[in-house]
């Protein structure tokens, strides 16, 4: 399989190269080769910024520097590093560490399916773009995570001094002067990212596949129990890929929601932990005080531990949290805090009820994409 | 984004048409050339990196520089008679670009380590011939271009470390150096507090409630004779540079919740929680 789509790749490069042989040398003629998604069932196409069309040359480049370690000063770090495609494109940990060994204050973000995220980060309103968020584990000072700050120089030079990956930039980007740049940096390894689209778990067989042994007797009545006024989990994980803050090809309006899930009230008033206060520190909006965004569920039973900082171990903790309508609630006198969402009020379940609820949220792991070598780093699956 | 796309391609149409229709061609005002000299300094002193400042602050603490640069634009004169005239920034392909000039007072001496070796302390243009008896600029990048992708707004919007990639926005300022009492005491300007983006649009901010774009009028200055000074000095009169609010960023980094900004923020004539904006207070620069 891999095999075959890298000989189609250089059938497509030579035909490209051939092309810009016979081509008016004035400008771009030749039509871009559309990039196929080979989008599962039911998956709208995504959306992607004008600048940054998706094409097979660039999404392999992006692969390749994803996983890169010179993409780190230190050169111990990829992007791969703290994003694992077993685990779904996280790392296992509570909190993710950066090259140098600073820990983040918050836990590493899943990767399947971020094409259809309207928000990157766990809550920040303005970082709305792949190409604008990979900047952020680039040279972020606080965290260091890559630790190019005030070094970009040095990184642009480091991937200019390899012929073969020069190349493979003029290739991807062969409309640009200057191949190597942060500019085309930050699109191939945003190219890559969308290209991370996982659908074809047991309940994506089951929905769209219409394949009624996909899911198992428990699934289907967890399912039923997620989609309940009861446990209300649906409203902030909606849609196709479980999260409300989704944005497709189709979308009119993209929304852009956080939410206060009850995890902490420091002061009786809502108050998150001053280090991470979350959407409040973007906005200072008070209402946006422990603000978060909802992660898609894809893949939730391998991308543990939970939450924005990594404070709940596994899925049972996670219904324990929601039932008790907010940990934080139990130290308040068993009041809600008055920032928390109004969908997370608690809720009974019966011990089978629960097992049923995590039997579903299990259906949505895609071995597939966990090993698709499509997805793995080049210098192991080539 | 939008406008800067938009007068790139105007200014190419109205020079064919300039040059195309020879015959009723509106007769040119003479240009002046405008040069304007900036010169950093720490109170009497001249700011150079690797030297030693005294008596900086409220606590009269040394100061070593590690950065100082500077984004201004919306550079404009004033008439005798009151009336603004934009300066035309001439575009020279690194410290001027869309009405945008980066000033760089930092080499690779001493602890300033970030940035270029290069420097910048002037401002050029053009503008028409006239009675000019003021000067006027905006410190910051304007809002439509703060919040675009600076990996393709060329330079000098271009250096990711005048860039907060997490705020989506660009460091107004960056003035840093090591003081007795602090390793690194920064003061980063930029925009807070800023909207999700607008309706319709997947990119940018509705609007910052705390844009930070300090306005400066140096009244009376001549262009031909007068620089622009822009002083540490003033700006650190009011602030204890020895310590820093608890668990907060190293010196001010504009959040509204840092109370170490309140002191820098009033020399620059900005609001900063219950502190009114007042022009009138405004010391960081001036004209000589």
């Amino acid at each position: 399989m891999a095999r075959r789509q890298g000989q189609a790749w250089k059938a497509l490069a030579t035909v490209a190269l051939l092309g810009a042989g016979c081509a008016d040398p004035s400008g771009p003629t030749e039509e871009p080769v559309p990039y196929d998604w080979k989008l599962p069932a039911g998956f709208p196409k995504p959306r992607v910024p004008e600048d940054n069309p998706m094409s097979e040359a660039k999404v392999q480049l992006g692969r390749r520097l994803f996983y890169d370690k010179r993409l780190s000063l230190n050169g111990t770090q990829s992007c791969g590093s703290c994003h694992e495609q077993a685990r779904a494109f996280t790392d296992g940990r509570v909190h993710a560490v950066g090259s140098t060994g600073q820990a983040h204050r918050r836990n590493g973000q899943g990767l399947a399916n971020v094409a259809y995220a309207t928000s990157l980060t766990w809550a920040n309103s303005a970082l709305t773009t792949l190409e604008a968020q990979a900047l952020v584990p680039l040279f972020g000072r606080e965290p260091v995570e890559l630790g190019f700050a005030d070094q970009q120089d040095v990184l642009l030079e480091r991937l200019r001094a390899d012929p073969d990956l020069t190349a493979r930039f003029a290739e991807a980007f062969p409309n640009e002067a200057t191949p190597v740049s942060l500019a085309t940096l930050t699109r191939a390894l945003s190219a890559f990212e969308r290209s991370l689209i996982s659908g074809t778990s047991p309940y994506d067989r089951y929905l769209y596949g219409k394949e009624v042994d996909a899911l198992s007797p428990a699934a289907k009545r967890g399912l039923q129990l997620f989609l309940s006024e009861r446990l209300e989990c649906d409203h902030c994980h909606s849609g196709f890929n479980f999260q409300d803050a989704t944005v497709h090809e189709a979308t009119k309006e993209p929304v852009l929601p956080y939410h206060n899930t009850g995890l902490y009230n420091e002061d009786g008033q809502g108050a998150y932990p001053a280090g991470d206060t979350g959407l409040f520190e973007i906005t200072f909006r008070p209402d946006d005080m422990g603000r978060f965004k909802a992660p898609s569920l894809r893949n939730v039973a391998v991308t543990g531990p939970y939450m924005h900082d990594g404070s709940v171990e596994t899925l049972s903790d996670v219904l324990d949290h929601y039932a008790a309508g907010g940990r934080a609630r139990a130290a308040n006198g068993g009041q809600p805090s008055p920032l928390q969402s109004a969908f997370v009020r608690g809720f009974e379940l019966t011990p089978e009820e629960k097992a049923d609820v995590i039997a579903f949220l299990e259906s949505l792991t895609d071995t597939a994409f966990l090993t698709d070598p499509r997805f793995a780093d080049p210098a192991t699956v080539p | 984004m939008r406008s800067l796309l938009r007068s790139r391609i105007l200014l190419p149409l109205a020079l064919v048409g300039a040059l195309g229709c020879g015959d009723d061609e509106p007769q040119t005002p003479e240009l002046l050339t405008v040069n304007l000299p900036v010169v950093a300094r720490v109170g009497t002193e001249a700011f150079e990196c690797g030297k030693t400042y005294t008596n900086v602050g409220t606590t009269g603490t040394t100061y070593e520089p590690m950065d100082f640069r500077v984004y201004v634009h919306n550079v404009r004169l004033v008439t005798r008679d009151g009336k603004e005239v934009p300066v035309t920034l001439t575009e020279d392909g690194t410290w001027q670009h869309s009405g945008v000039v980066l000033l760089d007072f930092a080499n690779k001496d001493g602890l300033c380590t970030q940035g270029t070796a290069a420097m910048n302390a002037s401002i050029k243009g053009t503008a028409p011939q006239g009675d000019y008896t003021g000067l006027r600029f905006t410190v910051g990048v304007p809002e439509d271009v703060n919040h675009g992708d600076p990996t393709t707004l060329g330079a000098p919007m271009d250096d990711t470390g005048l860039h907060w990639s997490w705020q989506s926005g660009f460091i107004f300022t960056r003035i840093e150096g090591r003081t007795q009492g602090l390793p690194q005491h920064v003061l980063h300007l930029g925009s807070t507090a800023c909207a999700p983006p607008p309706e319709g649009q997947t990119q940018g901010t509705a609007g910052c409630a705390n844009n930070n774009r300090p306005e400066f009028h140096l009244d009376g200055f001549d262009v031909t004779k007068n620089k622009v000074v822009m002083d540490l000095g003033t700006l650190f009169a009011g602030a204890n540079l020895d310590v820093n609010a608890p668990s907060t960023a190293a010196g001010c980094m504009s959040s509204p919740t840092d109370t170490d900004c309140g002191a820098l923020f009033q020399p620059l004539g900005l609001a900063f929680g219950g502190q009114a904006a007042n022009p009138a207070a405004q010391t960081f620069i001036r004209a000589e």
